[in-house]
C-alpha cells in the first residue's frame, strides 16, 4: 500500500497552535494546564495528553532578531525505536507508515518512551474505561468539562487504574476515511500538507530551494540514521537549533535484541544473548527512567 | 478595509504597523503568504516588539509605543525626498494642487483656529480657496506655495530622519530598510498594502495615525488598486458589522451622523448638513431609516418621525458613559456580549463607578468579571459590602449556536447557518431572540399610551416576529435591511433606488441589494427559498470576473460585500484618466468605450465616461471627488499628521512644545492620575494573544485554548530585566499611579531598550486577556491604562502609558 507522508514547513509557520488544538479535538484529549516555561510555549515536552506540540526558540544572530517554531509530535520513523522496544506488538507500523499502537496489547512497560529518540510517546496512568486520570494537584482548575470528557480527576476515582502509552497515530481513523490528519486541515498558513511519500518529499525540495537565501542554513530533515520519518520537515535552522537530534539512532541493543535476538526466538538462547538483554537494560537505567525497575522484571518474565 | 483579505496576496509589499495579523488574524497569513511565494511580496513589520508575525517577515524595526506619526510622516518626506511618489495618480487623484485660503497657518504644534479654551479647532480656518464661482482654485503645476502638495512639504521640513528616528527609537539602519521597501510601490506596476488594528487606533492621536496611512497611500497611489489599500484588520469576526449597523453613539446604521439635539432640530437642519460627493443621497437614506422604524406614522408632515429619534446632548463614547457612572449620573447599564471589567480602561475607577448603578444586565456566554464586578474574587477588589447593584444574568447563544451574518474586514457579510442547538437546560438565548423580546416587552409595557413622550416607543414598527416568545423570522429582519417600495413591498435593487419622499423604507442604505426579489416578497417563505435570494449565503468559491473569466481573488459570488457587492472601493484609481489600467497586472476595471468593466463592480456610475463631468473623479464619497491628502473638515486635530507624545511619556515632543494632542478631551483626574516619568519612565502598551480572544471570555473558558497560555505574563527586554534584577519566570508587579498588575515576567530578546532623544527608554508589554474568572486567571492589564482616548474618537490609549516594574 501506498506510504503517506505529513509535511511541515517550519519557514511559514507563526504558532498559532491552531493545529494543537484540532489534535486535542479530534483525539478527544484532555487540556494539561502546566507552569510557566519562560516562553510563550504552552507545554514543556510533547506527553500522552499532548501529542502535538508548538515548540518556540528564539536567538540573535548578528543582531538580527529569530524566532523560528517547531511543531512537535510523533515523527512515524520508518525505523522505529518504539516498535523495536515494544515487547507487545502493540506498536507497529501501518499499511500506510506511520506507527500506530494497539491499546489492549500495551501493557504500559514504557520501553517505548525509554527509548524513542525524540522524547514523543509517553505512558500515563488511565481509568479502566479509558479516561486519563489528571493529577488534580498538578491541575488545580481542571474541570470535567467539553474536550476534557475522556478524562478524570485523580481524587475522585478510586476504581482500577492501567498504564498505557500514548501518542500520535497521524489520525489514523481519518487517513482511514480519505481525510488528512486534523492538524493539515487546520494549518491556516500552509505550513502542513499530508500525502504521497514522493509528493511530499519532491515539495520540501521545491521548498527548500525557494527558502535558501532567506534562510542558508536551511535544511530537510528526514533523517538517513533511521531510514528517514514519515513526518518530513523543512527546517529553517539546523535541526539542533529546533532540539531535534541530527542523527537518531535506534539504540544498539534494541536493534540486536530485535532484530537479531528475537528472530532466533526462544529456541538458541546462549551466552551472547544475555549478555545483550544485560545491556539493553543497563541503557534504560542510565538514562534514569522512573519505569526501569518494573521493566526489569517484566523483562525477565519475557526472557 | 478599503480591499479585502484574499486582495493581500495581490500586494508587492505588505507594510505592518499597529498590528500583528499572524497572531490575532491568523487566518489573513493564508494571503500574505501566498503574496510571499507566487509574488515574491516583501513583508514589513514595525512594531514596539519583534511579534509572531515579525518572525515571517522579511524586514522587522521597532518603534516607541506612541510615535506612529513621526515614523509616518518621515517616511512620506523620504518618499518626496527621494521622488518616490506616483506623480500622475497624486496630481488628479489626490487634492495635491488644491489651493488652500490664506486662514491656514501651522506654527510650534499648533493648526490655525484653536481655542485653548476649549480644546478644539474651527475646521474653517482650513477651508480650499475658491474663486467667484464657488469653485476650488487649483494648481495642477503643483508649484503654488499655498497648494497641499507644497504645503505637505513645508510640514514635513522637520520630519528627517535623524529627528525621526530620535523620537521613534528606531535605529536609523533599520529606518533606511523598512523606507526603501515600503516606499517603493509609487510606480505603476507595483502596489502596496498597509494593514494595521488597534495599535494604530488606541492613541490619543488614533484617528490621525489612520490619516497618515492614507496621505502614505495616497503619495504611493495605492488606494483602488488590487494589492493596496488602507486595512483595518477588525478585531471581532463581526466589529465591521457593528460598526455598519451603528453599534456607536455618534452614527446611525449606514454611517449616518446621530442627530445631536444642539445643532440638529429638526430633518430640515439635519439635511442641510448633507455633504457632497455620493453622500448629497444623504436624505433619501434617512427618510427611508425612518419609515423603516416608524412604518405609517413617518410621513412628510412630521419629519418622517424624525422627532422621535433619540439625539446625543453630548460626548456617548464608552469612557464617557463610564466617568456619567462614575458621577452617579447613570443608575442603569446592560452589558451585552462585552465585559468592561477587563476589557475598559482604568479597571479600579470603572469597578468603582459600576458600584453606582441600581441594576446591571449582563448577557454573555459565561459569568464575566462584569457580572461577576461585586464578588470578593482575588484580583477582583471589590468591597460586596459596599455594592447595592442589582445584577441580571442573560446566557446567550455562542455564535455556534444560531444563524445570521456576520460582517468582516472586507465588508463581506457572510451569512451563517447555525452548527449545533445550545446546550440543554441553560435556557440561552440567541441575540436576535433577546433583542426582540426585549423591544416586545417593552412596547407592551407602553400599549395604550398616548403620551408625546412614548411615541418613539408606541410608534416604533417592530413585526420581525408573531409575538413575545416567539423567534423572529429572519427573511423580515433581511427585508427591512435591504429597502423595499412601501407601496408594493418590492425590495429594491440597490439604493439608487431610494426617495426622501416616503414611498421607500430601508434599514440600512449600504447593505441595499443584498436581499432582491423584484417581487412582494413573503417574508415567510420557505428557508431554502431564502438561502438562494439572500446574497450573504451566496457560495460559489470559483472565482470569476461578471464576464466569466478569472477573477484576480475579488470572489463577487462569495457572500455580498457592501457596497453594492464592491470588493475593492475607490477602484476608479486602478486606471489611468483615460480609463485604461495603470498596468495590466494590477487591472481591476478598465473603460471598455461603453462602459467600465474589469474584475470588480464599479465604484462609481458604471456608463460615466472618463471624458464625462466627474469622470476621473474615483473618490465619490469626497465632496470634492479626490483623495485627501489635506483634510479640510473631518477631523478635531488638524488637516495634516503631526506628532504629538502620548497622555503619558517619558520624553518631551521634539517637534513642537505641544506635548499632548491639543484637541483631547481631559477627563476628570479623579482616580485618573497622571503617571510622573521620573516615578515611572518605563513605556508600557498592551495587546491580545492569538490564544486568547479579547477579554477572554470565550477562551479563558475553554480547556484546549486557556492551557496554550494560561498565565498572566508582562514581556520585558533583558537589558531592563537586569537592571530590575528579574529573572525569568519572577513574580513581578507592573505599577503606575492608576494600579498595580502582578504577573510573571517573560524576560526576552524580543524586547530592546530603545535609544530616545539621546535616553534610554525601556519598554514592555502585557497582554490585556487575563481577567478573575474563568479557567486560567490573572491580573487585568488594564488596572493600568487611563480614561484619555483620541481627539477625534475617544478610543481609549491603551497601547502607550507609563509604569514601573519590580520583583514582587
Amino acid at each position: 500500500m501506498t506510504t503517506y507522508t505529513k509535511y511541515v514547513d517550519t519557514t511559514k509557520c507563526t504558532a498559532c497552535r491552531g493545529c494543537m488544538v484540532s489534535c486535542k479535538n479530534w483525539n478527544e484529549l484532555p487540556a494539561e494546564i502546566e507552569p510557566f516555561h519562560g516562553s510563550y510555549q504552552s507545554h514543556e515536552k510533547v506527553t500522552a495528553n499532548t501529542w502535538c506540540l508548538i515548540k518556540y526558540n528564539e536567538k540573535e544572530v548578528n543582531g538580527e532578531m529569530q524566532w523560528h517554531f517547531m511543531k512537535d509530535a510523533c515523527k512515524h520513523c520508518v525505523d522505529a525505536a518504539c516498535v523495536k522496544a515494544c515487547p507487545q506488538e502493540a506498536l507497529f507500523h501501518t499499511e500506510t507508515g506511520a506507527v500506530n499502537r494497539d491499546w489492549d496489547k500495551c501493557v504500559g512497560c514504557g520501553y517505548c518512551e525509554t527509548n524513542c529518540p525524540f522524547g514523543v510517546i509517553q505512558v500515563q496512568e488511565y481509568a479502566e474505561d479509558g479516561r486519563a486520570i489528571i493529577d488534580d494537584e498538578a491541575q488545580p482548575t481542571f474541570r470535567e468539562e467539553p474536550g476534557n470528557m475522556n478524562a478524570i480527576r485523580k481524587s475522585q476515582y478510586n476504581g482500577k487504574t492501567v498504564k498505557k502509552s500514548n501518542k500520535c497515530d497521524l489520525c489514523a481513523s481519518r487517513v482511514e476515511a480519505g481525510k488528512k490528519p486534523a492538524c493539515v486541515t487546520t494549518c491556516p498558513s500552509g505550513v502542513l500538507d499530508f500525502g504521497e511519500r514522493s509528493e511530499m518529499l519532491a515539495m520540501a525540495d521545491a521548498r527548500l530551494a525557494q527558502v535558501k537565501e532567506k534562510y542558508p542554513n536551511a535544511n530537510i530533515y528526514n533523517p538517513d540514521s533511521i531510514s528517514g520519518t514519515n513526518v518530513v520537515y523543512v527546517l529553517a535552522e539546523s535541526p539542533e537549533f529546533y532540539g531535534l537530534p541530527a542523527k537518531p539512532v535506534v539504540p544498539v541493543s534494541l536493534a540486536l535484541w530485535k532484530d537479531i535476538v528475537q528472530p532466533l526466538g526462544k529456541v538458541a538462547w546462549g551466552a551472547a544473548a544475555a549478555v545483550i538483554v544485560t545491556s539493553f537494560i543497563l541503557n534504560k537505567r542510565s538514562k534514569g527512567s522512573q519505569h526501569t525497575d518494573d521493566h526489569s522484571e517484566t523483562k525477565g518474565g519475557d526472557a | 478595509m478599503t480591499n479585502h483579505w484574499v486582495d493581500f496576496k495581490n500586494a508587492d509589499v505588505i507594510f505592518i504597523i499597529g498590528g500583528n495579523p499572524a497572531e490575532n488574524h491568523p487566518i489573513s497569513w493564508k494571503w500574505i503568504e501566498v503574496a510571499q511565494r507566487e509574488r515574491g511580496a516583501k513583508v514589513v513589520v514595525v512594531d514596539p516588539r519583534f511579534t509572531r508575525s515579525a518572525s515571517r517577515a522579511d524586514i522587522y524595526a521597532p518603534m516607541r509605543s506612541g510615535t506612529d506619526i513621526a515614523f509616518m510622516n518621515g517616511l512620506m518626506k523620504y518618499i518626496i525626498d527621494n521622488k518616490l511618489y506616483f506623480h500622475d495618480y497624486v496630481q488628479k487623484y489626490t487634492n495635491a494642487a488644491f489651493i488652500v485660503n490664506d486662514e491656514y497657518d501651522f506654527h510650534d504644534g499648533l493648526f490655525s483656529g484653536y481655542d485653548e479654551a476649549k480644546r478644539s479647532y474651527d475646521a474653517k480656518k482650513w477651508a480650499y480657496k475658491k474663486d467667484e464661482e464657488g469653485k476650488v482654485i487649483k494648481d495642477e503645476t503643483l508649484k503654488d506655495p499655498r497648494c497641499v502638495w507644497q504645503l505637505l512639504q513645508k510640514h514635513l521640513e522637520r520630519y528627517d530622519v535623524d529627528t525621526v528616528c530620535s523620537v521613534t527609537g528606531t535605529p536609523k539602519e533599520d529606518y533606511l530598510k523598512v523606507a526603501e521597501v515600503v516606499c517603493s510601490t509609487g510606480t505603476h506596476d507595483r502596489s502596496g498594502n498597509i494593514n494595521y488594528a488597534m495599535g494604530t487606533t488606541q492613541h490619543t492621536v488614533g484617528s490621525q495615525n489612520v490619516r497618515s496611512y492614507a496621505m502614505f497611500q495616497l503619495l504611493l497611489g495605492n488606494i483602488g488598486i488590487p494589492g493596496g489599500g488602507v486595512n483595518a484588520m477588525r478585531g471581532e469576526s463581526n466589529v465591521q458589522g457593528s460598526t455598519d449597523y451603528a453599534l456607536l453613539f455618534h452614527i446611525l446604521p449606514g454611517y449616518l451622523p446621530a442627530p445631536a439635539k444642539a445643532t440638529h432640530t429638526s430633518l430640515e437642519v439635519y439635511n442641510a448638513t448633507t455633504p457632497g460627493g455620493y453622500w448629497a443621497n444623504r436624505p433619501k437614506f434617512m427618510a427611508s431609516m425612518l419609515k423603516a422604524w416608524f412604518g405609517d406614522y413617518a410621513q412628510p408632515e412630521n419629519d418622517f418621525g424624525y422627532d422621535l429619534l433619540p439625539k446625543s446632548y453630548g460626548n456617548h463614547s464608552f469612557i464617557s458613559i463610564f466617568e456619567a457612572m462614575f458621577a452617579g449620573d447613570l443608575k442603569g447599564l446592560i452589558c451585552w456580549g462585552q465585559n468592561p471589567m477587563v476589557g475598559g480602561p482604568n479597571s479600579n475607577k470603572e469597578r468603582t463607578a459600576m458600584s453606582n448603578l441600581d441594576w446591571l444586565v449582563s448577557i454573555d456566554l459565561y459569568e464575566t468579571e462584569t457580572s461577576a464586578f461585586w464578588q470578593e474574587t482575588e484580583g477582583s477588589q471589590a468591597k460586596s459590602a459596599d455594592i447595592n447593584t442589582e445584577v441580571f444574568f442573560l446566557p446567550a447563544n455562542a455564535s455556534f449556536e444560531k444563524e445570521g451574518t456576520v460582517s468582516n474586514s472586507g465588508r463581506w457579510s457572510q451569512y451563517r447557518w447555525k452548527a449545533v442547538s445550545p446546550r440543554e437546560g441553560v435556557n440561552s438565548k440567541s441575540d436576535l431572540f433577546i433583542v426582540n423580546d426585549l423591544a416586545l416587552r417593552v412596547k407592551k409595557l407602553y400599549e395604550g399610551s398616548t403620551a408625546k413622550r412614548d411615541l418613539a416607543i408606541t410608534k416604533l414598527t417592530w413585526n420581525y416576529s408573531d409575538g413575545i416568545g416567539e423567534y423572529p423570522k429572519i427573511q423580515r429582519v433581511a427585508k427591512e435591511i435591504n429597502g423595499y417600495d412601501v407601496a408594493t413591498g418590492k425590495t429594491v435593487g440597490l439604493f439608487g433606488e431610494l426617495k426622501d419622499d416616503g414611498t421607500t423604507a430601508c434599514g440600512n442604505w449600504i447593505y441595499s441589494g443584498m436581499y432582491v426579489k423584484g417581487v412582494d416578497v413573503n417574508t415567510d417563505q420557505d428557508e431554502e427559498q431564502f438561502f438562494k435570494d439572500y446574497k450573504c449565503c451566496n457560495r460559489d468559491d470559483d472565482d470569476k470576473a461578471p464576464d466569466g473569466s478569472k477573477g484576480i481573488g475579488n470572489h463577487l459570488n462569495w457572500s455580498f460585500a457592501w457596497p453594492a457587492n464592491r470588493r475593492i472601493i475607490y477602484n476608479r484609481c486602478s486606471a489611468d484618466w483615460s480609463g485604461k489600467p495603470w498596468t495590466q497586472d494590477k487591472a481591476n476595471l478598465w473603460w471598455d468605450g461603453s462602459k467600465w468593466t474589469g474584475y470588480d463592480i464599479p465604484d462609481f456610475v458604471g456608463t460615466k465616461a472618463p471624458t464625462d463631468p466627474g469622470g476621473t473623479d474615483p473618490y465619490i464619497m469626497m465632496n470634492d471627488g479626490v483623495g485627501a491628502i489635506f483634510a479640510p473638515t473631518g477631523m478635531a486635530d488638524g488637516p495634516f499628521t503631526e506628532h504629538y507624545e502620548p497622555f503619558e511619556s517619558p520624553i518631551p515632543n521634539a517637534f513642537s512644545s505641544v506635548e499632548l494632542n491639543p484637541a483631547v478631551h481631559i477627563y476628570d483626574d479623579t482616580m485618573n492620575g497622571l503617571s510622573d516619568s521620573a516615578q515611572y519612565p518605563i513605556v508600557a502598551t498592551t495587546y491580545r494573544m492569538c490564544e486568547h480572544w479579547q477579554s477572554g471570555v470565550m477562551t479563558r473558558n475553554l480547556a484546549w485554548l486557556a492551557e496554550l497560555v494560561p498565565h498572566m505574563f508582562v514581556e520585558m527586554s533583558e537589558e531592563l530585566a537586569q537592571e530590575k534584577q528579574i529573572k525569568n519566570g519572577d513574580q513581578v508587579i507592573v505599577s503606575n499611579v492608576r494600579g498595580e498588575v502582578k504577573a510573571v515576567a517573560m524576560v526576552t530578546k524580543r524586547f530592546k531598550p530603545l535609544n530616545v532623544r539621546g535616553k534610554l527608554v525601556h519598554q514592555l508589554g502585557m497582554p490585556w486577556n487575563f481577567g478573575y474568572k474563568g479557567i486560567v486567571t490573572g491580573h487585568q492589564a488594564n488596572l493600568l491604562t487611563a480614561h484619555i482616548g483620541c481627539a477625534n474618537t475617544r478610543i481609549p490609549e491603551y497601547k502607550a502609558l507609563l509604569c514601573d516594574v519590580r520583583r514582587a
